[in-house]
């Protein structure tokens, strides 16, 4: 009678709440997904900042490419018509060898000199000249100046280099543009030089490759444009075989465009020579530049 | 066994629990991932954005200043009408560069285009060229450029503001050439005309034989006219001084080049090049403010150029009442346009015209009821037929207020009778300046290419 009365009892009150089999489901129900989202939250948080580093990293290796090929695109400016023609009368043409690109060539490759497809192609120090407008500061050396405050057209140079796997880079007024005594900026300017500064950070990312490779160029006879090299007709035929070495000659003015190829590889670790085995959050960056102005080579007098 | 209907309604109220507790579950973790991977997105997304945008600044101030050279070398613009930065051209269509937003939808970045002219070192044919764009929030680039200007003018074509291939005569009348702005005393360092060192035709004796004007610019006394006198130009108050220059406006600086064919002299571009044009796209012609004048000249009551205020700086003031060099440049005809008077004319001070006359010989340009001919340019006046060999037997006797500023060319021998012409050299009228002429190329110049810092 009271198992009849408490089963009724039970029956009754058994719709309203959950069987041990019920809660034993809903607990592990729960717990997964209790530590799915776990897992997830953890994962995401640490996929942030992965992310995070990661876009650091790629900022330090970016900037600096950016920044190169904004350079390698002004290479060459010379300044007015005005400017560019005392430029050319003053560096080619007049005693300076055939082939010459002058006192501030666009682009050197360390200490090499200007790259040309015989000579240097590939470089892990690369610099790059253009005219700028510099305000004279008192006693800064700087030839033209005639005091404090004045503004004279002069060449600057921008460096960039690869040193104990850090990327360097260097800003200033082209060493040539001094009366005096010029800072130390050349590829091969010990690391503590105070005009080069590292512009990557070996804790963050371990730069591996840095390299500026000229990759092709096409050399014009800068009267008619006509390509050296290829015979054609005629004005064009009259300088069929003539090479670089020839410009400059009493004959022949040159008009040279290049083409080039920044290559630069990094990695988080610290061990060398690891990009070709493609480590992880590796990052490559290959880009083309072309600078904008070309180089103009003038024929001597004769 | 009997099923209440409370206790199915129940169960199903159970089961809608369980379902809606775990959507809510799954959505907020659905939520939670979405919005996690949302922030790197952006984060990565805002990073390339920046970078690109900086590029497409780049690009799009590239376009504004090629549109710019396009604009140069297309038509008849002028650059002075855009000069930078206080009067830039604004292209009418922006450029626009696809953007993919975060929905996946395609939108659009726009640059407004703009670019503007700088003037090179007066005599020269370079420009500097600079364009700008910029978009709606503030991103852009400027750069610019030195160009190299193929002008349809050769480089000395303005020089001198009356250019014969054979020779000149100054039979009757007193024309007058206003060829200097500087005056000088006893010294000539500009040039009133140039002339061939022969007769082109037997215009005035001998075609083959060498121009003769006499001695000095006033006439030989008591000796016969030389058969090319040229005393009378610029002369006004014959006989009544003395000196050199004593009787004349200004004196007259003469030239003599080679001789020859005088197309290549004043024109880069050959003659086939312009018959081409006037023959097959009279409308390129027309833009480049190029005139074909063939057998005729039409009225002048049809000049083209119409509501020009003439300008102060060229004051009319009457021959003869003041020695050179106090006399101004003027045309001192009755009815010449005055300082702030309207008149009509072939070509403007912006945009001068140049007009080539093909005929048997010169034509009538002389004052008609619907006025006076005003040419503001270049009139080259050749013979219709063989024109390369410079045979044009011009007779100008009908040339009454014909007022010439710029350069008046004759393929051939000139003879000026009785009425009188006036020209106002390129350089007194202030159109000195091979730019403003139709332009038939545009070159950049290597080593000029740079980015504006401001």
């Amino acid at each position: 009678m009271q198992l009849k009365g408490v089963r009724s009892l039970i029956a009754g009150k058994a719709v309203w709440g959950f069987s041990l089999t019920e809660l034993m489901v809903a607990i592990a129900i729960g717990s997964f997904i209790a530590l799915a989202g776990t897992t997830f939250y953890v994962t995401t948080v640490g996929s942030s900042k992965d992310v995070y580093d990661a876009a650091a990293r790629t900022e330090q290796i970016y900037s600096p490419a950016a920044s190169l090929l904004d350079d390698i695109r002004r290479a060459g400016y010379r300044g007015t018509p005005a400017a560019l023609s005392s430029y050319l009368l003053t560096t080619q043409g007049f005693g300076a060898s055939a082939g010459d690109e002058g006192d501030f060539p666009a682009i050197e490759f360390g200490t090499s000199g200007a790259p040309t497809m015989s000579g240097a192609t590939t470089t892990d120090c690369v610099l790059v000249s253009y005219v700028q407008q510099h305000t004279c500061a008192a006693g800064d050396g700087v030839a033209g100046c005639a005091g404090a405050g004045t503004v004279v057209q002069v060449h600057h140079r921008f460096g960039y280099r690869l040193r104990n796997h850090v990327l360097e880079a260097t800003a200033g007024v082209h060493p040539g543009e001094y009366s005096g005594g010029a800072p130390v900026s050349g590829c091969t300017a010990p690391p503590a030089t105070a005009p080069w500064v590292p512009v990557t950070r070996l804790g963050d990312v371990f730069v591996d490759t840095f390299t500026v490779e000229l990759i092709n160029e096409n050399i014009a006879d800068g009267d008619n444009d006509c390509v050296l090299g290829v015979a054609g007709a005629a004005p064009c035929d009259t300088y069929g075989n003539t090479s670089l070495q020839a410009c400059g000659s009493t004959a022949l003015s040159c008009r040279i465009d290049r083409l080039y190829k920044v290559t630069l590889c990094a990695y988080p670790k610290s061990i060398d020579n690891q990009c070709a085995n493609d480590p992880d959050d590796k990052i490559y960056v290959e880009l083309y530049a072309k600078p904008r102005n070309a180089v103009l080579i003038q024929a001597a007098a004769s | 066994m009997t099923l209440c209907w409370w206790r199915l309604g129940a169960r199903r109220a159970q089961q809608g629990a369980y379902t809606i507790f775990f959507v809510a579950v799954l959505g907020l973790l659905t939520l939670l991932a979405v919005r996690s991977m949302t922030t790197s997105t952006v984060n990565s997304v805002r990073l390339t954005s920046n970078t690109h945008s900086a590029t497409e600044g780049f690009l799009a101030a590239e376009e504004a200043m090629a549109q710019g050279m396009e604009w140069l070398a297309s038509s008849s613009n002028s650059y002075t009408t855009h000069l930078w930065p206080s009067a830039p051209h604004t292209v009418a269509t922006p450029l626009s560069f696809p953007i993919v937003n975060m929905g996946g939808q395609t939108t659009s970045r726009a640059y407004t285009l703009s670019f503007g002219f700088e003037a090179g070192p007066p005599g020269e044919s370079l420009l500097k060229v600079i364009g700008r764009a910029a978009s709606s929030t503030g991103q852009g680039a400027t750069v610019s450029q030195w160009v190299s200007l193929n002008t349809l003018l050769q480089p000395s074509a303005l020089d001198a503001p009356l250019v014969v291939a054979g020779c000149l005569n100054v039979a009757s009348g007193t024309p007058d050439i206003y060829a200097d702005l500087v005056p000088h005393n006893d010294t000539l360092d500009y040039i009133t005309y140039y002339r061939g060192p022969t007769r082109r035709t037997a215009l005035n004796g001998t075609a083959g034989s060498p121009c003769d004007e006499g001695t000095g610019s006033q006439p030989e006394e008591g000796a016969a006219e030389a058969p090319e006198s040229i005393w009378r130009l610029n002369s006004h108050l014959v006989g009544t001084q003395s000196g050199r220059f004593a009787n004349s406006a200004e004196p007259i600086g003469l030239s003599q080049y080679s001789g020859g064919d005088l197309w290549p002299r004043i024109f880069t571009e050959s003659r086939d090049w312009f018959d081409d044009l006037r023959v097959n796209q009279p409308n390129a012609l027309a833009d480049m403010n190029i005139y074909y004048w063939n057998g005729a000249a039409p009225a002048p009551g049809s000049a083209p150029d119409t509501g020009q205020t003439w300008p102060n700086t060229i004051q009319k003031r009457s021959n003869g009442s003041t020695q050179w060099p106090n006399n101004t440049a003027t045309f001192d005809y009755g009815g010449a346009p005055q300082p702030g008077d309207t008149f009509s004319a072939w070509g403007t001070f912006a945009n001068p015209a140049v007009i080539i006359y093909r005929g048997a010989g010169c034509p009538n340009l002389g004052f008609q009821s619907s006025g006076s001919y005003i040419i503001i340019g270049v009139l080259y006046i050749e013979g219709a037929s063989n024109p390369e060999n410079a045979a044009l037997a011009c007779t100008a006797d009908e040339w009454q207020r014909f007022m010439m500023l710029g350069t008046l060319i004759i393929n051939g021998d000139l003879k000026i009778l009785k009425k009188n012409l006036e020209i106002i050299s390129a350089e007194v009228g202030g159109i000195y300046d091979t730019k403003l002429f139709p332009v038939t190329g545009v070159y950049g110049t290597a080593g000029t290419w740079k980015v504006q810092e401001n």
